[in-house]
């Protein structure tokens, strides 16, 4: 599994509903932040469906944009390159 | 995940309390910070920034941000283009700055009105503030991607529209 | 507080995503309130821009419109990033001397004593002729009067030329050709009045950005203000325009012409003021002769609007649409800028836009005028109006002409018929000749060697070891550097104080606002040392400050059509700019030049309202001047035209606008417009490598395919010192202004 975390950026009357649908996922963390109106989500999901993760967020009525802020994806690797 | 809920609600009621708490978040912080910038520094391929995930090296003269944001942010890149300032070419990073933040303006998706604003607009600002005191932004009345100038080829702008 | 590694993982996610968002110890939006502000005008191009300069802690940290000068507090963009310029770390902090090969640094001592004395000597071994100064619009107004001074009544050698030679010099000569003295009559203001804009040549949306605004604001104020706009791209300009005619490069003679024949064939013409205050001319045989109107109806008799439509290759209804609207509206303001001057046909051009206002009145009125834009801040007052060309002495004299040689003798308290009676090299003449008949040069504040025109020829001569050239430079990257045998680190923009002319003929005082870097020195400075050593006489400088050297300027601009005695510095320190003529201390400047009750220099009982003083016999010249073809045409080997400009990002040699990191990012390297169609035929894509090749050179460059350029046209911006685009240009050069057709020369287009 990887975690990572997004900035979903939205407007202030939009935050609330915002919130209130991106709540309902069970994979994500969602913390809302004031200014600028946005989220920060942290996701636990496979590597391969963060990408489709972003787009469900950008598809969100209310959301402005959605960026990337960190990625992990260490224990997908296993012991690779270990010891 | 309740754990990081809490660690987000914790954070945030000592920051705005302001107790001696504040300590513990903040140590955590730093802890954290370090090791992403470790992870950062050591897989510089792989790391996944802000900067880059969104817009990527500019590499080429292509990479004027409207090129790009022509696609990304349709709605938003066209607006910019039809009002004023993109006619007269104050382009993005005039008031955005620039995405990898090394540039002179800080990089904002909500530029600071009180900074942004005031190198060309001081004058007006000076007026609006006497006739009508303290206000947000200057956002909320003149937009700042939606004024637009009238004329046949500003038709569809979004302000004209709303207008009629 | 424990947490699992997952967990951490976890909460480092959170952490990233909140540093970006300004918690924790990331970047906080930079408060820069400026202690205090200091006025100053823009440093890039000649719409002359008040700012005001914030200073916090000794350093500029902001820079904002001074909405007491004519932009009413706007900026464009590269004068709203000019902080991040002054505070570049690729600053020159000390004098360096070439020693084997590679500049190294130096005392002031050394350097001053080592250029002196190369200047003596080949003025001992060789005469005045061997030694050269290239000046710049962008010095101050007190840097060109003083070098003009040195080098003229010190030195005796008028080889004096600076960078308004590949800007403005066909310019120059157009309005001194048909008014008989140099500037425009008009001032900014006339847009706010005019109903129609012929603008010809000029993207003024990207290279005089606020005038721009300026017109675009006219424009939405009134549906009814026409703008035509003639330009072979279809420019950000042409966006706003109601006509745009995008001829083939360099036809626009024969298009001017048919404008004025449909005007005179429609009757729209003025005969009142064409019969009172205009005189028809031609050259015969290297003569002017006065020719009458009859003569010249003749003579446009030949082009019709047809035959200029095949020639310029745009639809006859257009020309004579254009024609109609220029000559119908109430006021009609023409703007011009590169595209007519750097041309063999400059002057030429010129003419022919004043042609059409004369010919239809539509001049010396509020909203009518005939506007021509500069391109750099100070050529208009520190270079035009002080003289400092080849063949000009100050105040628009020419050292051609005993009497003004005499005047200056007088003035300049130098015996009579002592001053050189040749008119010195003119630009590339003088590059030409470097390191032959001329051996020492000093260049003030430009970078030739990526500025002119088919360069390699010119930087072949840079490299000669028969030369000496010792310059006076700001920033440690600009091309010329890399031939210079000597540099002199200069303060730069507000780091000292001096005064700049803009294309308006307004005078604006910029104050000094910060220390210089290092061991920095105000150019003035540094000539006075420099003439001190060579042995000028101390009674012909006897100057301390840039303040010291308006002083004298001003008292003797009152001996001339340029009056600005009444500006004071500091009545200068207390205004955003005055416009000459301003010849008393309570005179509110001049709006509007050759009419009576708005000019000083018009007697208030002046028999007629308007007087063309500058002329012997009180009027306008209207020249017959027919079509001539570009130096160079497209044939079957090169078949393309390229020509060459700006983008609104980058100024000129980008050695200022690439210190700002927003505009080094947007544009970082040169590229050049193709249209589709010929992209098409070629298989060129957006963004393939593109090789032009023209019989200067050949430079590969990133294509960028559209609609911009019409068919047959190639632009390529010449910012970029790793592209030099003028490698390519062609050196050919206007018979009377000595302007360089940087705009327009044969290319092959192949891609790379």
């Amino acid at each position: 599994m990887a975690i990572a975390s997004f900035i979903i950026h939205t407007t202030r009357q939009d935050l609330a509903g915002v919130k209130a649908s991106l709540s309902q996922r069970r994979d994500a963390t969602i913390l809302p932040w004031e200014s600028p109106p946005c989220l920060v989500a942290v996701i636990e999901r496979p590597s391969k469906e963060l990408e489709r993760v972003e787009r469900e967020f950008k598809a969100t009525p209310g959301v402005l944009s959605v960026a990337t802020a960190y990625l992990n994806i260490e224990d997908e690797l296993g012991g690779e390159g270990a010891k | 995940m309740k754990k990081l809920r809490q660690f987000f609600t914790d954070t945030l009621n000592q920051i705005t309390l302001g107790r001696k708490w504040l300590i513990i978040p903040m140590a955590l912080a730093v802890l954290a910070l370090a090791y992403f910038s470790y992870l950062s520094l050591a897989f510089s391929g792989t790391r996944c920034t802000w900067g880059q995930a969104q817009h990527g090296e500019v590499t080429d003269a292509q990479s004027d941000c409207y090129a790009c944001h022509k696609k990304v942010t349709p709605k938003i890149a066209q607006d910019w283009n039809e009002s004023k300032h993109g006619m007269l070419l104050v382009k993005c990073y005039v008031c955005h700055g620039l995405p990898d933040g090394k540039g002179a303006v800080p990089f904002s998706a909500k530029p600071d009105a009180k900074v942004a604003c005031q190198r060309c607009h001081a004058p007006a600002i000076e007026r609006m503030y006497t006739k009508f005191g303290v206000r947000e932004g200057c956002n909320s009345c003149h937009g700042f991607h939606t004024n637009s100038l009238h004329h046949d080829a500003y038709a569809k702008s979004v302000s004209k529209q709303k207008a009629e | 507080m424990g947490c699992t590694r997952r967990e951490f993982i976890k909460y480092s996610a959170a952490m990233a995503a909140l540093t970006f968002l300004g918690y924790g110890c990331g970047r906080k939006e930079a408060e820069a309130t400026p202690d205090t502000w200091v006025k100053g005008v823009c440093r890039f191009c000649g719409t002359g821009c008040g700012v005001m300069v914030g200073v916090r802690n000794g350093k500029v940290a902001m820079v904002k419109g001074d909405p007491n000068n004519h932009n009413k507090g706007m900026l464009c963009l590269k004068g709203a990033l000019l902080a991040s310029v002054i505070n570049s770390p690729d600053r020159l902090t000390t004098p360096l001397i070439r020693k084997g090969g590679t500049l190294v640094k130096a005392t002031w001592e050394e350097a001053l004593d080592l250029t002196a004395t190369r200047f003596k000597q080949t003025l001992e071994q060789f005469g005045p002729k061997a030694v050269a100064y290239y000046g710049s619009g962008q010095a101050l107004t007190e840097e060109s009067y003083l070098a003009n001074k040195i080098f003229k009544a010190g030195l005796k050698s008028n080889n004096v030329d600076g960078n308004p030679r590949l800007c403005m010099a066909s310019a120059v000569g157009g309005y001194v050709s048909t008014f008989g003295k140099d500037e425009p009559m008009g001032s900014y203001e006339d847009m706010d009045s005019a109903n129609c804009f012929f603008i010809i040549g000029s993207n003024t949306s990207e290279c005089h950005p606020i005038l721009f605004r300026r017109l675009a604001a006219r424009k939405q104020s009134d549906p009814s203000v026409k703008i035509i706009v003639v330009d072979p791209r279809l420019t950000n300009t042409a966006r706003i325009a109601d006509l745009h005619l995008p001829v083939v490069p360099g036809t626009d003679l024969a298009l001017m012409n048919a404008m004025a024949h449909v005007i005179f064939n429609e009757e729209l013409d003025d005969s009142k003021f064409h019969g009172k205050y205009v005189s028809f001319k031609a050259m015969v045989d290297g003569k002017p002769v006065e020719k009458s109107l009859e003569d010249y109806r003749t003579f446009l008799a030949d082009y019709t609007p047809e035959k200029a439509a095949a020639i310029c290759s745009v639809p006859a209804e257009s020309i004579v649409q254009a024609a109609k609207l220029f000559a119908n509206s109430s006021a009609t303001m023409s703007l011009w800028c590169m595209g007519l001057n750097q041309r063999i046909q400059g002057v030429w051009a010129n003419n022919l836009v004043h042609n059409l206002h004369l010919i239809t009145g539509k001049i010396c009125k509020p909203g009518s005028t005939s506007f021509s834009l500069t391109g750099q801040p100070n050529a208009c007052g520190g270079v035009r109006d002080t003289g400092s060309l080849a063949h000009l002495l100050p105040g628009g004299r020419l050292i051609a002409n005993q009497e003004h040689r005499n005047q200056m003798e007088e003035i300049w308290g130098l015996p009579k018929d002592s001053l050189n009676p040749a008119p010195g090299l003119f630009t590339t003449a003088m590059f030409a000749a470097l390191g032959d008949t001329v051996r020492a040069m000093l260049v003030l504040c430009t970078n030739p060697a990526q500025s002119l025109p088919n360069v390699k020829k010119y930087t072949a001569n840079l490299k000669k070891s028969t030369k000496f050239l010792a310059i006076i430079e700001a920033f440690a990257d600009a091309e010329t550097l890399k031939y210079a045998d000597v540099v002199f680190p200069a303060a730069f923009w507000c780091e000292r104080e001096g005064v700049y002319g803009s294309g308006e003929r307004r005078y604006c005082l910029i104050e000094k606002a910060v220390a210089s870097p290092g061991e920095a020195r105000p150019s003035v400075n540094i000539l006075l040392d420099l003439a001190t050593r060579m042995g000028v006489d101390p009674k012909l400088i006897p100057f301390k400050n840039s303040a010291d050297i308006w002083e004298e300027w001003r008292e003797i601009s009152a001996k001339s059509a340029y009056n600005f005695k009444g500006m004071t510095r500091e009545r200068l320190r207390k205004t955003s700019g005055l416009l000459w003529p301003c010849p008393t201390e309570d005179h509110p400047g001049t709006k509007i030049r050759y009419s009576r009750g708005d000019d000083p220099m018009v007697p208030a009982d002046h028999p007629d309202k308007y007087f063309f003083y500058g002329n012997p016999n009180g009027r306008a010249n209207v020249w017959l001047r027919p079509h001539k073809p570009a130096a160079e045409l497209p044939d079957a080997e090169y078949p393309f035209i390229l020509t060459t400009g700006r983008v609104i990002d980058q100024w000129h040699t980008g050695t200022m606008t690439n210190k700002v990191p927003e505009i080094r990012k947007a544009f970082p390297a040169a590229f050049v417009e193709v249209n589709q169609e010929d992209a098409k035929r070629l298989g060129i894509a957006n963004g393939d490598n593109v090789r032009l090749d023209t019989r200067r050179g050949s430079l590969v460059l990133s294509a960028r395919v559209g609609e911009v350029c019409r068919p047959g046209l190639v632009f390529a911006p010449f910012y970029d010192a790793q592209k030099l685009v003028n490698e390519l240009t062609v050196d050919a050069v206007d018979e009377a202004s000595k302007q360089p057709e940087f705009k327009i020369c044969a290319v092959r287009v192949s891609k790379a």
